[in-house]
């Protein structure tokens, strides 16, 4: 906090309106500092990208200009925005299914050696078995709806939370163990205003690994069934060699994984704000 | 001497067992510390003086004897939380703000309350935090952390108080000063205070007795009364007596070191 009062001396030569909101102000350039040469790069490969296309006239249906992939996309915002709100909801059901089934587990295996010993090898198997393997029988077993999506995304984001969080649980410093103990605290008081707190940190790393992983599995999850979401429409799209709402589809899904990972980063400055992490900046 | 004794331990004697060796860390102690006494525990590192303090604590088992704390067992008085634990380092939540800390311990094992909020500022006032509720641990120095884990310490008004080096981690300066405010504090509570510590001054300052442990395993070698008056001031530490006390507590530590260097000529006496 008191940080930017300090710079302040040596930025006010520099910008004449440091002075009014050092802090503020200084954020806000630091923002804009962070977006503006990704953004600018991309617009220039843009520019490439549309020159190219016409000037060596490749054809739509393999590649097509910026320019009529945004056409589809505007035009067709209300479709694109139907069929992502889908894949995203899925995604969000799933990660939370995934991530609350993981954190109960390592609740368990953080308390007893034995538990761990036998689930965890079992935890391994679900997660070095490809997901892609076993998203049709999911489909087969729960059908055309969302469900078997939402559990495939729940797969996926399982095993880094599982991880994590374990570490997490059992990362407690001695003294403050021995402090809860003095005061003959419950191991249930220990969990809940201990541990659970104090793995936090552990939980942001496995969720900021986990929130695009679950995209994925809601995506690989309309490939194979049902006419919902934009992996259907890409998959539909992708056999009438529609290549406008093929990248179109693309486009919202980047977005959505933008977003998504915004969020989880806002959270988490949010939440660990008492974090070594987020202390200095 | 005191009227009745709050700490009581009878013959305590304790090991270590890793991978089949046992290591004797703590050998016959006696100990019979009265009500409102301020008592010291030194001796050279690795000879169990906080292995004593956790099996007084309740936070470890010995291997023989007894220990009563106000008449009943450690796990007992832990229970009804009569003993306040300070460590050297405070071991804060850093999630938690100044005032949160503090609060901790009425929010846990929630049987046995009381205190309410008004009492809480008075604690933080007292342990000259009053303005610092709201600040989170990492925006404290690290003597104002070692005053968090004070207060947290005392919010259930224990009789007991235990500090493990509780200053040990701290700078010089911020060292001397806080021996004062300790003293301040004590005074005007009186709990029976049993204080670990690596430095003599700091035990004869703080004391009315300062009990010298042996390395491993530990005994008790001498059990010195200081009689300076009190409220100690910074003058105390100049006068002839407050060293004399000094000397005499440094003669019985070394005398039991060389002693020890002696026997284990490799020097693994640590």
């Amino acid at each position: 906090m008191r940080l930017p009062r300090l710079a302040k001396g040596t930025k006010a030569r520099s910008t004449e309106r440091d002075a009014s909101a050092p802090g503020e102000t200084r954020a806000l350039y630091q923002v804009v500092g962070y977006l503006l040469p990704p953004l600018v790069a991309l617009f220039i490969a843009g520019v490439a990208w549309e020159i190219w296309v016409r000037v060596a006239d490749v054809p739509t249906y393999l590649i097509p200009a910026p320019s009529r992939i945004f056409e589809r996309l505007f035009d067709g915002i209300g479709f694109f925005v139907k069929h992502g709100g889908i894949t995203l909801g899925e995604a969000l059901a799933g990660f939370a299914l995934g991530s609350a089934v993981a954190i109960a587990g390592a609740t368990i295996m953080a308390h007893s050696r034995l538990l761990e010993r036998s689930l965890f090898p079992l935890a391994v198997l679900v997660k070095v078995t490809p997901i892609v393997a076993v998203a049709p029988l999911f489909v087969i077993w729960f059908g055309f709806g969302s469900f078997p999506k939402i559990l495939i995304a729940a797969l996926i984001t399982f095993f880094p939370v599982l991880v994590n969080g374990l570490v997490g649980l059992r990362d407690v410093r001695t003294e403050s163990l021995e402090f809860f103990r003095s005061v003959s605290a419950s191991k249930r008081e220990v969990y809940w205003k201990l541990r659970l707190p104090g793995s936090l940190p552990y939980l942001f790393a496995a969720f900021r690994i986990s929130v695009p992983l679950a995209v994925i599995g809601a995506v690989v999850g309309e490939w194979f069934s049902g006419d919902r979401g934009l992996g259907s429409v890409i998959i539909v799209a992708h056999n009438n060699l529609d290549m406008p709402t093929l990248f179109s589809a693309i486009v919202t899904l980047a977005v959505i994984g933008i977003g998504l990972t915004i969020f989880v980063w806002y959270l988490e400055r949010r939440v660990l704000f008492w974090h070594e992490s987020n202390i200095i900046t | 001497m005191t009227t009745t004794s709050n700490i009581t331990t009878q013959g305590i004697r304790h090991s270590f067992s890793t991978t089949g060796e046992s290591l004797h860390v703590l050998d016959d102690i006696h100990m019979d510390i009265g009500q409102g006494e301020f008592v010291s525990l030194i001796g050279p590192s690795g000879s169990g003086k906080t292995t004593l303090l956790r099996i007084i604590g309740g936070l470890l088992s010995q291997t023989e004897g007894r220990v009563s704390i106000a008449g009943v067992e450690p796990v007992e008085a832990q229970r009804r939380k009569d003993i306040g634990f300070v460590f050297q380092d405070a071991a804060l939540l850093p999630w938690r703000t100044v005032e949160q800390n503090v609060r901790l311990p009425l929010e846990l094992n929630t049987s046995s309350n009381g205190r309410g909020d008004a009492e809480l500022g008075r604690l933080l006032a007292a342990v000259g935090l009053a303005d610092f509720g709201n600040y989170y641990p990492h925006q404290l120095s690290g003597g104002m952390k070692q005053r968090v884990a004070l207060a947290r310490a005392l919010v259930f008004d224990p009789s007991v108080l235990l500090m493990d080096e509780p200053l040990g981690a701290l700078d010089e300066l911020t060292r001397s000063a806080m021996r004062y405010e300790l003293l301040q504090i004590w005074e005007q509570s009186r709990k029976t205070v049993l204080f670990v510590t690596h430095s003599i001054s700091e035990a004869v300052l703080l004391s009315d007795r300062v009990i010298v442990i042996s390395p491993r395993p530990g005994r008790i070698v001498d059990d010195v009364r200081i009689e300076l008056s009190r409220p100690r001031t910074k003058e105390v530490e100049r006068t002839t007596k407050f060293l004399d006390y000094a000397d005499r507590i440094l003669e019985s530590l070394s005398r039991e070191t060389a002693f020890v260097s002696a026997a284990t000529p490799t020097g693994e006496g640590d």
